[in-house]
């Protein structure tokens, strides 16, 4: 090869370079065998450091985690919690039923103040006159306004012949109201029996005069003196309520007295008559 | 706090069924007229919260009262309610038009006035 300026280099030359290769390549194996046991040491140093901190670490979870005792402490409070919560929840559960049992009774209450009041409104207005025309038109609104009775008829037994007399109708002309025996037909028969007659079944949509829904005998005591005999109610009564009996019932028997006082004081011809001289009849 | 209400019904036994019914309304008065001609009267003299009225009654009846009092700038947001045995459609739609605020048809349950009474004069 030839230098810079042409020359062939010389043997010693050539001996000179080889010398610094050698140099270079004791050096460079020298340093990387330094460098190896750097690495070597580092890694020993570090794996040490690693078992170190793991050892660290165990103590600490074991320091952390709770002992076996404490674990069943726990677990016994925990079945505690949720057995205490079962008991809140049926209890809670036995409250709301009851609520709603309270709730029901107080609407039946409810009912029951509202049928008694009517019950009361009725028996008061019947007793409130013993003027014959007003009497019968209190019945007559009672019937209208209290049970919802539509087509109907009040009917007084001539008690010698036997024959149902219309004494007030509404829903109907009186000369219509049928013509009525004790012991012919529905309403003779329960004029005959003194029992009430109830079809709720009787056609509705168009009225049947010979097929009355419900017939209620007028009694005082154990005499019938009369009835009432209703062939259809108002369109908005759907049905007949339990007060509706109840008013039947007390329809049948003040109605029918307080009737028959009336009759009795028409036939005094208004004379008035002291109470103290009941007394002489006692 | 302290109401009036109006009753107006040709019939005492009505009448006395509609006022028991309010009887159970605390801090409520009532007061009662025969028909329209009266229930004018009655209105005139009293501060009334709340008229209740039939519909059928001699003189003037609860239609002709109604549309009086929707007429007169001192009386016309008293609220309305008619009663009576009319249960058609039409006979509503004929009284809510003339103003009245609620109606209900007879026979009348109690629950029912105290509920439209109680809804009309914003009682809990």
């Amino acid at each position: 090869m030839a230098d810079a300026e042409g020359k062939e280099p010389k043997p010693d030359d050539e001996g000179g370079l080889g010398s610094t290769k050698r140099d270079f390549i004791q050096t460079f194996f020298k340093r990387a065998g330094e460098f190896t046991d750097d690495l070597l040491r580092e890694n020993e140093r570090l794996r040490f450091r690693v078992l170190q901190l793991e050892e660290g670490a165990r103590g600490r979870a074991a320091e952390v985690a709770p002992s076996s005792g404490t674990l069943r402490e726990l677990a016994a409070r925990i079945e505690q919690l949720e057995h205490e919560r079962e008991q809140l929840l049926q209890r809670v559960h036995f409250v709301a039923s009851e609520n709603l049992d309270f709730e029901q009774r107080a609407r039946e209450i409810e009912r029951e103040n509202n049928n008694l009041a009517n019950l009361y409104v009725a028996s008061y207005q019947l007793h409130s006159t013993v003027d014959l025309r007003e009497l019968t038109q209190i019945v007559v609104e009672i019937l209208l306004n209290f049970v919802g009775a539509r087509t109907f008829a009040v009917l007084l037994l001539d008690e010698p012949l036997g024959v149902l007399r219309p004494l007030a109708a509404e829903g109907i002309a009186r000369a219509e109201v049928p013509p009525a025996r004790r012991g012919e037909g529905v309403v003779g028969a329960a004029v005959a029996t003194g029992r009430p007659h109830v079809d709720p079944a009787a056609n509705r949509s168009a009225r049947d005069l010979a097929r009355p829904m419900i017939v209620t005998p007028l009694r005082i005591q154990d005499r019938v003196v009369g009835a009432i005999v209703i062939w259809d109610l108002l369109p908005q009564k759907t049905e007949l309520a339990e007060v509706d009996s109840e008013l039947f019932n007390l329809l049948a028997a003040h109605a029918a007295t307080a009737l028959q006082g009336a009759k009795l004081a028409s036939e005094l011809g208004g004379r008035a008559v002291a109470l103290w001289d009941a007394v002489d009849l006692v | 706090m302290a109401w009036t209400a109006l009753v107006v019904e040709d019939s005492p036994t009505m009448r006395q069924l509609i006022v028991f019914a309010l009887a159970r309304i605390k801090g409520l008065s009532v007061i009662e007229a025969d028909d329209g001609v009266d229930a004018l009267k009655k209105l005139a003299g009293t501060k009334v919260d709340i008229l209740i009225t039939d519909i059928n009654m001699p003189i003037m009846d609860g239609l002709k009262l109604t549309k009086r009092v929707r007429s007169d700038e001192a009386l016309k947001r008293i609220p309305i309610v008619i009663i009576t045995t009319e249960g058609a459609d039409e006979d509503r739609q004929r009284a809510l038009a003339l103003g009245a605020n609620a109606y209900i048809t007879k026979p009348i349950q109690a629950p029912q006035v105290l509920s439209k009474v109680k809804e009309l004069l914003k009682i809990a």
